[in-house]
């Protein structure tokens, strides 16, 4: 049989080395891996601002902090959670597993992946560097409602700047997304046999891209109401200040779903593996993120139901808001029946995933509640909203990104994690968060205001807990950043399907992946 | 993919290069729509109510979304024709219209696969004539490439003993 000449050749140009390596990555595991560290770093730099505003509020009084740097903390802790740890772990996720989920070599533009993350760095630097400018930094919410943002010292520019280059950056990481998703799947691998990680990540990017705009031109009124003399939202020069709320909520309310959306894609994958059965009600669920994301454009006005909004207004929102009950519970109950008489396992993603089940949904019910207009009188700005909204971002997509680190990370890194540590970590967390954010919905409900730093002494009790717990999950996530290096530098060698109950085309790849994955065509059942 | 054409008479063969793809154009276009149709709607929708600069944004969005797609769709309709006949091999390269082509005499034409030694790079196969080299199948995955490079030099090989 005759072949053909084989040459092995030195002169293409060698590997880059060393942080050239990291600058110049287009390779999607590399940027993956960029994501996530630089997300776990952002996780930490918020959770410390965390643990200054729950240090400030362990006793009524002032203590530690000024009630403008208090102010500080809860917008940047928020801004940073939001832009800086959440989202760009999920592109993390997303830039490892989607190519190697539809059986693509990389992404589909994978020099725009790299612009796309290295704009994050610069963009956070920008915006901690505002804590340390005369006036300080943002201080009027991460919500950045004017009047009271255009009170900003000299950061307000830098502040907008840092939120637009997050915007491109999420843009540019969405495109990448949808072109990779729609263009990139390995024969066979047709859009109802993509797993659900794709698939949510694929609605997520779709309502990334219409949103952004939105945001966009939202702080970019602010800034002209500031400095270029427009009065978009300032009444005096005849400009609506309540309409800014409804175009930042036309944006944050899909955000929200934009942060939860691919934690449902997470769940989804680790809840079968575990459980030992095929995913219940594949195409339901499909068909469940589809309407929620749909939904999530016509719900925003229940972020604001106090303004002063028509009654019909007001009724609209409410039933808008509670139907998103009705697709979020087919997946709640299809996770449910997916480990109904399953032949399950408790490994740390399974805990995390089986947590994330019960305290989402605690979250999802205090939204219900939430949504209830004429209650919502008594619960807006307290600290019941607060509760609600970490219950969905915390114990939702924070515990969906832990599960998915531990289910992933031995295919990632080639090494098995401390199953005994991963444990002591999961319940640390689910006993710390639980400390933290339960007795928040008793504040909220007996009146205490969000957003400040003294308080009236019948709130002490709860407040001390909620600091205790505040402190037990903080600290309990070192724990994790062991467990992580731990991983990566040894460890049980993992095997390739790393998962007995596993299934998927990335599982059928090497542990750690080779560095260009499915140099032969991967088969679809 | 690749699709060979042979023709076991006349030893002239066909080999047509495509690259993978999982989105017919016309399904990119109406994924494109739908989503300009969403977002200008908004955008246009907050401009009659006097907040214009949510349009530009927006616009600068869908062109980049736009060029996104459109290149990627490109790269996905690109294609090879290698085309090996009597003493000649003809390269086309091009998406409807071959815009790039290449003549190589048969004769003299090697078929070479340069791997690089760390796996870092995929491979290259390129077919080389009186010292001039054209890369072929650039998008093929390492499996395809292999077997194409195998079946280029079975095809080229009846020539070659012929020649003898």
């Amino acid at each position: 049989m005759s072949t053909a000449t084989h040459v092995h050749v030195e002169h293409h140009d060698a590997p880059p080395r060393g942080i050239w390596r990291w600058l110049s990555a287009t390779n999607h595991k590399d940027i993956g891996t960029l994501y996530l560290v630089f997300s776990l770093i952002m996780f930490l730099i918020g959770g410390c601002m965390a643990l200054i505003i729950r240090a400030e509020l362990f006793q009524p009084g002032l203590q530690f902090v000024t009630p403008q740097f208090f102010n500080q903390m809860t917008t940047m802790h928020a801004l940073v959670m939001v832009f800086g740890a959440v989202m760009p772990a999920f592109t993390g996720l997303a830039n490892w597993l989607i190519p190697m989920m539809i059986g693509a070599p990389d992404m589909a533009l994978p020099r725009m992946n790299n612009w796309s993350f290295w704009i994050l760095p610069f963009a956070f630097t920008l915006l901690l560097s505002t804590l340390f400018m005369q006036g300080g930094g943002p201080a009027g919410g991460w919500t950045l409602y004017p009047p009271l943002v255009l009170q900003t010292g000299n950061a307000f520019p830098f502040v907008i700047l840092s939120v637009h280059m997050m915007g491109i950056s999420s843009i540019m990481g969405a495109i990448n997304v949808i072109a990779t998703i729609l263009n990139m799947r390995a024969p066979g691998m047709t859009l109802m046999k993509m797993p659900l990680f794709v698939w949510t990540w694929l609605i997520t990017a779709y309502l990334l891209i219409a949103v952004m705009p939105v945001l966009a031109g939202g702080v970019t009124m602010l800034l002209t109401d500031k400095f270029f003399g427009t009065s978009f939202f300032n009444a005096a020069g005849g400009g609506d200040p309540v309409m800014f709320q409804h175009i930042f909520w036309f944006f944050g309310h899909p955000e929200v779903y934009i942060m939860i959306l691919p934690a449902f894609g997470v769940i989804s994958m680790i809840i079968p593996t575990f459980a030992r059965k095929p995913l219940f009600g594949y195409s339901s669920m499909v068909y469940a993120t589809a309407s929620i994301a749909f939904l999530s454009f016509i719900v925003w006005g229940h972020h604001m139901f106090t303004v002063g909004m028509p009654l019909a207004g007001e009724l609209f929102f409410m039933y808008a808001t509670m139907i998103i009950a009705v697709p979020t519970g087919v997946k709640v109950f299809n996770w449910v029946s997916t480990m109904w008489k399953g032949s399950m396992t408790f490994e740390t993603p399974m805990l995390f995933a089986i947590a994330f089940v019960i305290l989402f949904t605690i979250g999802g019910f205090s939204g219900l509640m939430l949504a209830i207009a004429p209650a919502d009188f008594q619960y807006q700005d307290t600290y019941f909203v607060v509760a609600h909204f970490h219950y969905v971002l915390v114990t939702g997509a924070v515990f969906s990104l832990m599960a998915a680190a531990y289910y992933w990370l031995p295919k990632w890194t080639g090494h098995m994690y401390d199953e005994k540590l991963g444990k002591i970590h999961f319940w640390l967390s689910v006993i710390g968060v639980n400390i933290l954010f339960f007795p928040q919905h008793f504040l909220g409900l007996a009146g205490m205001p969000r957003r400040i730093p003294d308080y009236a002494l019948q709130f002490a009790e709860f407040n001390a807990l909620s600091s205790i717990g505040a402190y037990i999950y903080g600290f309990s996530q070192l724990l994790f950043v062991y467990i992580v290096i731990k991983t990566i530098r040894s460890g049980e060698k993992a095997t390739d399907q790393v998962w007995e109950g596993a299934r998927g085309l990335e599982w059928t790849l090497s542990s750690p992946p080779p560095y260009h994955s499915f140099t032969t065509a991967p088969e679809v059942h | 993919m690749v699709d060979i054409q042979q023709h076991a008479d006349t030893l002239q063969c066909r080999f047509v290069l495509r690259p993978n793809r999982s989105l017919s154009w016309r399904g990119s276009l109406l994924f494109y729509f739908s989503l300009l149709i969403i977002s200008s709607g908004i955008a246009i929708g907050l401009t009659l109510l006097g907040f214009w600069p949510v349009l530009p944004f927006a616009g600068l969005e869908m062109l980049a979304l736009g060029i996104g797609l459109y290149v990627v769709a490109c790269r996905c309709y690109e294609c090879e024709v290698i085309s090996i006949n009597g003493d000649s091999i003809r390269i086309e390269r091009g998406r409807d219209y071959p815009r790039e082509q290449w003549t190589l005499g048969r004769m003299w034409a090697r078929v070479v696969l340069e791997r690089c030694p760390r796996a870092w790079y995929p491979s290259r196969l390129l077919i080389r004539s009186h010292g001039r080299s054209v890369e072929v199948g650039r998008f093929l995955d390492e499996e395809e490439r292999q077997r194409l490079a195998d079946e280029l030099t079975r095809s080229l090989r009846p020539a070659l003993v012929g020649n003898l």
